[in-house]
């Protein structure tokens, strides 16, 4: 629960450097806009280095999103996570393979042809996995005989496990070379139902990431993509009372 | 750009506040693996409790009785309780603990020792994330708890199982009258 209102506070700061900008767009430009529509493609950096440096981990993530109107974005993340968790109690390997689809609103006013992001957005979250019980500890709050340790080593398979939630996401983007994009977001993960093993619990959901005692969950993915432009609009100006009068 | 990569140094500066947390601890309350409960009673009065007499509680195969109580360093008075009821660990591997209780185990003239014999099944159950998993007893439907007779001077005089079912410590397993 710390861990959940930590995270809201970090949300509710990324949301109020988000205002401030939004305030200092600027309202007397005239020069007519064409703005680029297509579709981005691009991974999850993290997910893939991690595969590289932790031995317990293998990953990878698919990002993609469509520009479906000047502000809106539909955007979707597909992956697959094999993890083994080793905690004092128990160890385990989660694998599984995961889908989200949702929008993004960008809510950064860009200068003349930038294309850079401050979005914030919801997706749908759909994770299909099983889990392996590798080992586990019989608690014991009196030990007494000095031959038992507790440990018992298994090979438990938990398979056809899914579960499904909501996520909410703030995340920025920009556009370090052309067409190149750097992104980051970090998201707030809700829960909505999943299909517990029997005798053991989900304490990890691909996609998800770690389950805590209560619905709320968090995450987050630094990406790079490629925008692939598809086609152009022209954004018209809005035109000001004070330049029709001119032009009479 | 200048403001924006702010931004982004802002946003990644949050996250790492939240990046690090503590592990969860099993909590003292939750029922993790019970241990067998046994409380003493009057032969001759059945329904009033006994209070024992400096008992050591020892299980066949360990080299030091259980210690009840555990701040106390002085010694062999950890060993020894008066208590009325007992609370006896269970091997988790097995089917079978022995217990070797004596009476009086700080006077070796007068120290008397009685065995007793518990058999069970033992079922293993998901607790948490923290807790791990846990261990429960049920006692065998014939034989649950044994008493061989080694002597003619018994100190226990009957035994009755209370519960066949050890799954918390907040009751009374086993009645023993002496």
């Amino acid at each position: 629960m710390k861990h959940t209102l930590r995270f809201i506070f970090n949300l509710a700061l990324v949301l109020v450097s988000l205002t401030a900008t939004a305030q200092e767009k600027k309202k007397d430009t005239i020069i007519p806009r064409t703005e680029r529509y297509g579709l981005r493609v691009g991974a999850d950096l993290y997910k893939i280095a991690r595969s590289i440096y932790d031995d317990d981990y293998k990953g990878f993530e698919i990002t993609g999103d469509y520009r479906y109107s000047k502000r809106i974005y539909i955007a979707a993340e597909i992956g697959n996570e094999n993890k083994t968790t080793d905690e004092p109690q128990l160890n385990f390997t989660t694998k599984g393979t995961y889908f989200k689809l949702g929008a993004d609103y960008n809510m950064y006013e860009n200068w003349l042809d930038m294309e850079n992001m401050i979005t914030i957005g919801a997706r749908y979250g759909f994770s299909s996995f099983s889990q392996e019980l590798n080992s586990y500890k019989i608690y014991n709050a009196n030990p007494y005989f000095s031959d038992e340790s507790g440990l018992v080593k298994t090979s438990k398979e938990f398979n056809g496990l899914s579960a499904h939630w909501l996520e909410i996401v703030a995340g920025v983007k920009a556009e370090i070379f052309n067409n190149v994009f750097l992104g980051f977001s970090l998201r707030l993960n809700y829960l909505l139902t999943d299909k517990q093993p029997e005798d053991f619990e989900n304490l990890y959901i691909p996609g998800y990431n770690r389950t805590y005692d209560g619905k709320f969950g968090v995450g987050f993915n630094y990406t790079i993509s490629y925008f692939i432009p598809l086609y152009k609009k022209q954004n018209q100006p809005k035109v000001e009372e004070d330049t029709k009068a001119v032009k009479k | 750009m200048k403001k924006f990569l702010n931004i982004i140094v802002a946003v990644v500066i949050a996250f790492s506040f939240s990046a690090c947390e503590k592990d969860d601890i099993c909590a003292s309350t939750t029922q993790t693996t019970p241990r067998l409960v046994i409380s003493f009673f009057d032969r001759d009065n059945p329904d009033v409790e006994k209070s024992l007499s400096r008992l050591s509680a020892k299980a066949v195969g360990e080299a030091e009785p259980i210690v009840f109580f555990p701040d106390n360093l002085i010694g062999n008075e950890r060993f020894q309780t008066s208590a009325n009821t007992i609370s006896l660990p269970l091997r988790l591997t097995g089917t079978e603990t022995v217990y070797e209780l004596t009476q009086n185990s700080d006077n070796a003239t007068i120290a008397n020792t009685d065995t007793i014999t518990i058999n069970y099944t033992t079922n293993q159950i998901y607790v948490s994330r923290a807790c791990g998993y846990k261990t429960n007893f049920r006692l065998n439907g014939e034989n649950p708890v044994t008493r061989p007779i080694n002597d003619t001077n018994e100190w226990i005089n009957n035994l009755i199982v209370e519960t066949t079912n050890i799954e918390t410590e907040n009751e009374t397993h086993v009645k023993i009258y002496f």
